[in-house]
């Protein structure tokens, strides 16, 4: 039995709950919108008591068990301040639950949570090894015209917010103030995309060729998938560095170009993999629930 | 037996001066405030918080911008070492995150890291709001909080509580209990976040069971009930617990109280606990056994207000400057 904790309307969690069922694993299903307006009980250290209830049922919470979690908070987007104050709490007293148990945490909340800070998520990276396309962060426009004006250039957020990336050009900065905020750079490269899917020991790929920015919008450009293998190094490099973070899953995205350079763009430590695993034969999930129901990954306080 | 040690409230606010000459008596239940997942400097009250608002127009020179201090302009420490620093002839200001991040610009390539501006650093970032004020603002705080957090983390200037790319405050968590057992208290008691109000899991004849409203952080002591609809946070403590803080920078240490403690060695414990969690500013709660003959590290704070720090200001901010401006 594993348990797997999110909102009830995350698809990635859906999936991964109805890929568990019809492979015949017993799932306790947490769905936070449930849980915050339940009671919820959480000991540290556990002492055996810990549970939420969900719709009036009781949900006991074993510490020696495997949780698969996609916590989100929402509190800030409550309208009601006694509300957003269940929310808040119940997801870090989980948290804090969740990182000191046994059991297995696919990810443990606190695990590398660098990816929040792209600047610094790029220099780590960097640090490990990979080639990392160059990046600026600036508020600074001239700052900003000039890196973009250098190269190809990319713009991000800087924080882990999930956003549509866009090709910027030097000129685009001429009106910028910096009130506007920090903005974030990156030298683009040219070539295919590889997102690859690190799951303990196991790596899954899938190259992906188009010409669009960013394929995963939908635009008029065509897409092409298909599953590849990483070279013997990278994979290696991928697993040792997944496992350095504390992350037993993690969606990798590269570009590869045409002389067969992988350029790393993130490691990110709660990846949407469904979409891809469909299309992978569900290799994915596969190497997730075995790592999920084989209980052998030990603590990290 | 009654303890030697005189009771003494609390006082609001006052410049520091003096050391007490007691350890301080609190009914205050002894866990760590942190309610969020960002930093935050608690005891800022929900209206003070930064995030009300973006910066007004900051004109920021940083050509001669020697130490920046990222905080809530009603933040007293931070007002407090910007003033020092300013009767020594440096160049410093307080600047909110939006401020403070609009100041630097951070670039990255081959495992390099160049900050522009590169300078001592000391965040004492303001927690978000518990509700949304706007999208916009919230995405902009978000953006802001992530460049400082790299800046902080790849500047070659000296920061109080550098981040990580683990972490942005230490390994300081929101439970005290799991706080404890990161920094290698493996005699931490039971603690128990709940909706309701969690009554006390065995009859201690010995102990109390402090229940705390996280909402109003109003606490009891069981069977007595904080007002409010929670949700709660409890934890064993003494009767009466006694209180020591220990302030720590560095490989330095100051005890609040003049009580004669040597031997219990607080300021060597409370500086190994803070470097096993990552930081090198912090304060340190101990309790103290009615007997004084032992004491336990109860809470950690990294990011301590005044209030907390003010019988130790005469050594601690001079001692904070020559940190980060070594």
């Amino acid at each position: 039995m594993i348990y797997a904790i999110g909102l009830g309307t995350d698809r990635t969690l859906r999936y991964t709950i109805s890929e568990a069922m019809k492979r015949g694993i017993e799932v306790n299903i947490i769905d936070l919108r449930a849980a915050v307006i339940g009671e919820w009980r959480l000991a540290l250290p556990d002492d055996g008591g810990s549970f939420l209830t969900l719709a009036g049922k009781t949900c006991s919470l074993d510490p020696q068990a495997s949780y698969f979690c996609r916590i989100v908070d929402l509190s800030m987007v409550q309208t009601d301040l006694e509300l957003a104050a269940r929310w808040r709490n119940l997801v870090v007293s989980l948290a804090a639950w969740l990182e000191h148990i046994p059991g297995t945490v696919v990810n443990r909340p606190d695990a590398h949570c660098s990816n929040a800070a792209k600047p610094l998520h790029e220099y780590v990276l960097q640090c490990q090894g990979f080639n990392v396309p160059a990046s600026l962060t600036s508020s600074d426009s001239s700052c900003l015209a000039a890196f973009a004006g250098a190269g190809p250039t990319i713009v991000k957020t800087v924080s882990g917010v999930r956003a549509n990336s866009r090709l910027v050009v030097g000129d685009e900065f001429n009106d910028f103030i910096a009130a506007q905020g920090p903005v974030h750079l990156q030298r683009y490269i040219a070539g295919a995309d590889v997102r690859a899917h690190v799951v303990g020991e196991d790596v899954h790929a899938e190259l992906i060729q188009s010409v669009a920015i960013d394929y995963r919008n939908p635009s008029k450009y065509e897409v092409v998938f298909s599953s590849c293998t990483l070279p013997d190094e990278l994979q290696k490099k991928l697993v040792r560095t997944s496992r350095a973070f504390q992350l037993l899953l993690v969606g990798w995205d590269f570009k590869v170009t045409d002389d067969g350079v992988y350029w790393c763009l993130e490691a990110n430590p709660m990846p949407g993999y469904d979409w891809y695993d469909r299309r992978l034969g569900y290799k994915i999930t596969t190497s997730l629930l075995d790592l999920l129901t084989s209980g052998s990954i030990s603590t990290i306080v | 037996m009654a303890s030697p040690l005189k009771r003494e409230r609390v006082t609001p606010f006052i410049k520091a001066t003096d050391r007490r000459d007691s350890v301080r008596r609190s009914s205050k239940l002894p866990l760590t405030q942190r309610m969020f997942w960002m930093p935050g400097v608690e005891g800022v009250k929900e209206d003070e918080k930064a995030v009300a608002g973006i910066s007004a127009e900051i004109v920021v020179d940083s050509g001669s911008l020697e130490l920046v201090v990222v905080a809530h302009p009603s933040d007293q420490l931070a007002k407090e070492l910007v003033d020092l620093a300013r009767e020594q002839k440096r160049s410093a200001m307080v600047l909110d995150v939006f401020a403070a991040a609009q100041l630097f610009s951070i670039s990255i390539d081959s495992a390099q890291a160049m900050i522009e501006p590169d300078l001592p650093l000391f965040l004492r970032v303001p927690a978000p709001p518990m509700l949304r004020t706007s999208f916009d603002e919230e995405f902009l705080f978000n953006e802001s909080l992530a460049t400082l957090w790299s800046v902080a983390a790849l500047c070659k200037s000296p920061v109080i509580n550098r981040p990580t790319s683990d972490s942005f405050g230490g390994r300081v968590s929101h439970s005290a209990a799991l706080t404890e057992l990161r920094a290698g208290i493996n005699t931490t008691s039971l603690e128990i976040f709940s909706s309701s109000v969690a009554p006390a899991p065995v009859i201690d004849v010995v102990r109390q069971w402090y229940v705390q409203n996280i909402m109003t952080q109003q606490t009891t002591v069981w069977p007595a009930l904080p007002e409010g609809h929670g949700p709660y946070c409890a934890r064993w403590s003494d009767p009466e617990p006694v209180y020591e803080v220990v302030v720590v920078l560095g490989i330095k240490a100051w005890r609040c109280t003049s009580v004669e403690l040597g031997y219990l060695e607080l300021n060597e414990q409370s500086i190994a606990l803070v470097q096993r969690l990552g930081l090198i500013f912090a304060t340190v709660t101990w309790v103290i056994a009615h007997d004084l003959s032992s004491a336990t590290a109860v809470n950690i704070e990294p990011f301590p207000l005044m209030e907390q720090v003010k019988y130790v200001w005469p050594e601690l901010g001079p001692a904070l400057l020559e940190e980060l401006f070594s």
